[in-house]
């Protein structure tokens, strides 16, 4: 595993920058084999130095030979479809829909727009349009004139819009009219669907593109940092779009679009879609879905497949089983699955085709993929299975070295969904972006980061983010295997582990959700089971883990929620007497809490009406005192209760 | 005070309806927190302001589909959500719950909104004993006033302010009442009957007050107890003032009740307005309300300079609660002539001249001008605002006396018949008291 930021081992000093046949630059240890298709193109330097003299070079990335360029792209495959299926429906939403010849047809007309404009091929395209058919009308018309798209979510906020559209170096905005207006500060040009109709009948079609050519540019959450753009080319959608490791798509489904355009679910919902003469049913997004009644929308809209996230699956599951009931296929991922929404959904009425599937934007929406059964649903790690057709996954240590089986390594990713690379960031590619060092025809993997192992039966587990390992006490410490284990308790829904402060003051806090938690027991049991250092600081009960707009855990929140938590922890004064002792074990069981202070106050802990009854009849039969409601309402800090029991009971004596 | 500039440019929702804070206060007092998004309710009053919210700040009117005010809520993100009027407390903890944002649950809401589940919930906390009862139909009338009892006071099951709040002294009327209102607009859900509170002697003041309170994760903090100027009748407010007058001890179990109230509520997040009643056994409770008490803001920002609508739109945005406003220390006061329950209109206003150079008086207001309509109905329904400060809180009543028989005014009833009559005659003693 890479324990240096370079993610090489540490003892690995001198590099040497390589380049492929087709152009793709990276670094590679100046004392080892260049892997086959890579040649070395300079001396021996330091890491820094040579990803320097990268991002300083000016040749990117090139297709041998566009001409003869036998990779896949969507405009063929699209047209493939056309042919077979063109009276077919392709997209429907709540005004219009329409047919493949329809979609051919309009995309054509934009296309032409496009050209008319002096788009040329290479160029970026933002599309900023709200969600409904036009949005696929235009990704097409730019696909087909050889451009690449950008797609911004028109639900982003303004500054994280802009970035997109200046950090994709668009040369125009696709717009509506009454978005435009907000536009003008980016100072690129813009267009509506309107202004690109009928414009340009006159110029040629152009030939397709090739495989090679970007086709979109989509951007990192930017949870940590700026959001990064990355190119992917035809033939990575293309792979995954048609990939044989995946369920078919037939023209008879119905595909949920849920997805924002900007995440890579989209990729799904679109060429998926596109490809296989199947339909898009245009659906509110997925928080939307979540927020409302998801059961109702899909089985009104007769969905028969969709990519969820897995917070909403999680979610899901747990609030309406039946939701999925009419689907075919149901995929998932971009975190965790919970083995108990999966055990939720296999018992539903739901008896679909359910896929976990795993993989970072830069490997083209999925690499592997895990078909969920009984027996996944009852480990506590339900795997992410194995690489899609046309993808190689590797486990390896920091030497790029592949570790044995169990064990676990660096995920890296090669094959036909390995993106370009970064936009603009030829170093930051080079850095990510590897020779394989298992291929001989100057492929590429990407490093993802990411941890997993291979279990004994072939699978791949997910073990969390490299860069979420911690050293506690000196030990390297992995919070998701702490949550795999707090998980299987019963009554823990769901956990989330999160690591606070820094040096020697890290700790781990468990923010847990479930029903009757009883969180002293829980600490038991993971003091039982895994090493002292890996028993967290503090526990928490939550009502929910809490999840950003893309479905994906909220690091930043859930910090905060652990720091406040600890913060408490820290803060809370032990019992000094008997009375208070009682008092604190009565509202730890009855607030959900780990610990309480002498100083807390029932009602901020999250106590209510109901539970200040409880502890009124808990605390007047087990001290034998009489104790009203009015007094449990009004003296709500534990130590003044302590005291007002105490006088009670002196006065008696 | 809540008062830090923010850096998220994230919308405040403010929820707009009649009786809110008027949408120029809203703007000046939240624009240095956070923009402001108004959801304007789709009525009269609302829409003839909806031009003005519109050159504020933005403003998206709410139809009858909750679900898709929710999604066109949820494209702007909001940071928080409010509402100052009473009417659309449900409506705003709807949207709220529908987005996550932090707002009344819907189970304090319901206690919030409808009057007899909130006083069941205060008699089974031992907070309140007041004996009430739902009414949904003439017939439980006589079980109705068997349980609770005369004198009684009936009122709409939910409904803000003192709109259609009667004192029932005997059956007959009562009864006839019951059946009236029962078929009204404002009884759709329903009526109450509850016992009377009898106040103790606290001439010449009120013998009520109100007690303001913010809540933010289940900390409650008491800002004010408000003190109140004798009612007119039926229930109607003339006058408030801070600080309230209390005898030693009394501000105590005010503000203890007041806690276990909003306790017994389950109020977690946001400003409370409760009213209490000061009886000869103690202070009790007439109703807990889930926003910010009416005409408060000007009287705390010129008593404390402090600017109770941020405050709650602060802690709506998740700020801290920070101080409560210092005490006073003078008595600043408001004082609002009622308009007579029967007029039609009012033909001519005297005195505000007069009034405005009275000693102690700051400022005078008119609400409603010469030849406009005059609102028919029980409600508070002031003609003008007076504001005073004084050193002490007698030499406020002697202010407000005087004043009394400053302003003047002739009013036209259905009959066609005139009359002129004086703020003092339109503020006679209630008997029933």
């Amino acid at each position: 595993m890479p324990d240096d930021p370079r993610g090489w081992a540490e003892s690995t000093a001198a590099f040497t920058v390589v380049r492929s046949a087709d152009g793709h630059h990276s670094v590679w240890p100046a004392d080892r084999p260049v892997p086959g298709g890579w040649d070395r193109t300079g001396p021996a330097a330091g890491y820094t130095d040579c990803l320097a003299a990268v991002e300083a070079g000016t040749n990117g990335p090139h297709c041998p030979d566009p001409a003869a360029c036998r990779r896949p792209n969507i405009p063929h495959l699209f047209a493939d479809v056309v042919r077979r299926h063109g009276d077919r429906p392709a997209v429907s939403d709540d005004e219009r829909s329409l047919t493949y010849h329809d979609l051919d047809r309009l995309s054509d007309t934009i296309a032409a727009g496009l050209r008319a404009r002096g788009l040329n091929p290479g160029d970026r395209v933002a599309v900023h349009l709200p969600r409904g058919a036009d949005v696929f009308v235009t990704l097409l018309a730019i696909l087909k004139e050889g451009a690449a798209y950008v797609p911004v979510d028109t639900r982003y906020p303004d500054a994280r819009r802009d970035l997109m559209i200046a950090g994709s170096g668009a040369r125009l905005v696709i717009t509506t009219a009454a978005l435009r207006d907000r536009l003008a500060d980016t100072g690129v040009d813009t267009a509506t669907i309107d202004d690109l109709s009928g414009t340009g009948e006159a110029a040629p079609r152009r030939p397709r593109p090739c495989g090679c050519q970007a086709a979109c540019v989509l951007f990192t959450s930017g949870s940590s940092g700026t959001p990064k753009a990355i190119v992917l080319e035809h033939s990575n959608l293309a792979y995954f779009a048609r990939n044989p490791a995946l369920p078919a798509l037939t023209p008879d489904d119905r595909v949920a679009h849920v997805s924002s355009l900007s995440f890579d679910a989209f990729t799904f919902e679109t060429w998926s879609t596109l490809t296989s003469g199947a339909r898009i049913v245009v659906l509110p997004t997925v928080t939307d879905l979540v927020a409302g009644d998801p059961g109702h929308e899909l089985s009104r809209h007769r969905i028969t497949a969709m990519l969820a996230p897995t917070m909403a699956v999680n979610h899901i599951a747990r609030e309406d089983p039946e939701a999925f009931a009419g689907l075919r296929i149901l995929h998932t991922g971009g975190d965790v699955i919970l083995p108990a929404a999966c055990r939720e959904l296999l018992n539903s009425s739901f008896d679909g085709e359910f896929h976990n599937l795993y993989g970072p934007t830069e490997g083209t929406t999925a690499c592997t993929s895990y078909r969920i059964t009984e027996d996944g649903a009852d480990r506590a790690n339900v795997p992410i299975g194995s690489a899609l057709a046309g993808a190689r996954v590797y486990l390896l240590d920091a030497d790029r070295r592949p570790v044995a089986d169990g064990q676990p390594g660096e995920l890296c990713i090669g094959g036909a969904g390995v993106a370009r690379g970064y936009l603009g960031q030829a170093g930051l590619t080079a850095a990510r972006f590897l020779p394989d060092p298992f291929a001989t025809d100057g492929g590429r993997i990407y490093t993802t980061g990411d941890l997993a192992r291979r279990t004994a039966d072939g699978l791949l587990e997910f073990l969390g983010r490299a860069d979420d390992q911690v050293k506690i006490r000196g030990y390297r410490v992995e919070p998701r295997e702490v949550e795999r284990v707090l998980g299987r308790f019963p009554g823990v829904r769901d956990v989330a582990v999160v690591t606070v402060g820094e040096g020697d003051g890290k700790h781990l806090v468990a923010l847990v959700t479930g029903e009757d938690l009883a969180l002293p027991q829980l600490r038991t049991h993971a003091g039982r089971v895994l090493p002292d250092y890996l028993v967290p600081s503090a526990f928490a009960c939550t009502e929910q883990i809490p999840a950003n707009s893309h479905g994906k855990r909220d690091t930043a929140q859930l910090l905060a929620m652990a720091q406040a938590e600890l913060r408490r922890h820290h803060d809370t004064a032990g019992p000094r007497n008997e009375i208070e002792e009682y008092l604190a074990g009565l509202w730890a069981e009855l607030l959900g809490a780990e610990t309480v202070g002498v100083r807390e106050d029932f009602f901020a802990l999250g106590g209510n009406s109901l539970l200040a009854f409880r502890l009124r009849r808990r605390a007047a039969a087990d001290l034998n005192i009489t104790i009203t409601m009015e007094e449990v309402l009004t003296v709500s800090v534990l130590a003044d209760l302590a005291d007002l029991i105490r006088a009670r009971k002196d006065s008696r004596v | 005070m809540a008062s830090r500039p923010t850096e998220d440019p994230r919308p405040l929702a403010v929820v707009y309806d009649k009786g809110a804070v008027h949408p120029v206060e809203a703007v000046s007092a939240i624009g240095p927190l956070a923009p402001i998004l108004f959801l304007v309710a789709p009525t009269d009053h609302a829409l003839r302001l909806l031009p003005v919210m519109r050159r504020l700040a933005e403003a998206q009117v709410l139809t009858d589909d909750l679900e898709a005010d929710a999604a066109a809520l949820r494209e702007r993100r909001p940071a928080g959500i409010i509402t100052f009027s009473e009417k659309m407390v449900p409506r705003t903890a709807a949207l709220a719950g529908r987005l996550a944002l932090p707002y009344h649950s819907p189970a304090t809401t319901e206690l919030l909104t409808d009057k007899f589940a909130q006083r069941d919930r205060l008699r089974l906390c031992d907070v309140d004993p007041t004996r009430s009862v739902a009414i949904h139909g003439v017939g439980e009338w006589p079980e109705a006033v068997r349980t609770v009892g005369l004198p009684a006071v009936l009122k709409p099951l939910r409904g803000g302010g003192s709109r259609d709040t009667y004192p029932i002294r005997d059956e007959a009327t009562g009864r006839d009442l019951t059946k009236r209102l029962i078929d009204g607009p404002d009884a759709t859900h329903g009526l109450v009957l509850e016992e009377f509170l009898r106040g103790r002697d606290t001439r010449p003041f009120g013998d009520y007050v109100s007690v303001e309170s913010a809540v933010v994760q289940g900390r409650i903090h008491h800002l004010a107890v408000t003190g109140k100027l004798p009612q007119v009748e039926p229930f109607r407010e003339v006058g408030q003032f801070w600080p309230a007058y209390t005898p030693p001890g009394e501000r105590e179990q005010i503000l203890e009740l007041t806690t276990r109230a909003l306790r017994a509520l389950d109020i977690r997040l946001g400003v409370t307005h409760t009213e209490i009643k000061l009886t000869a056994g103690g202070p009790r409770i007439i109703e807990v309300n889930g926003r910010l008490g009416g005409h408060l803001n000007e009287l705390s920002r010129r008593a404390t300079g402090v600017d109770l609508v941020q405050f709650a739109a602060g802690i709506a945005l998740g700020h801290p609660a920070g101080p409560p406003p210092p005490m006073p220390s003078r008595v600043f006061w408001q004082f609002r002539s009622p308009a007579p329950l029967d007029a039609v209109s009012l033909d001519e206003a005297t005195g505000g001249r007069d009034a405005a150079g009275l000693p102690g008086v700051s400022r005078y207001v008119p609400y409603v001008r010469a030849g406009e309509r005059v609102d028919v109905g029980v409600m508070t329904n002031p003609l003008d605002l007076a504001c005073g400060d004084s050193e002490d809180h007698l030499t406020m009543a002697a202010q407000i006396d005087r004043l009394k028989d400053v302003l003047s005014y002739r009013f036209t009833f259905p009959n066609g018949r005139q009359q002129t009559l004086s703020a003092r005659a339109l503020t006679p003693p209630r008997a029933f008291s």
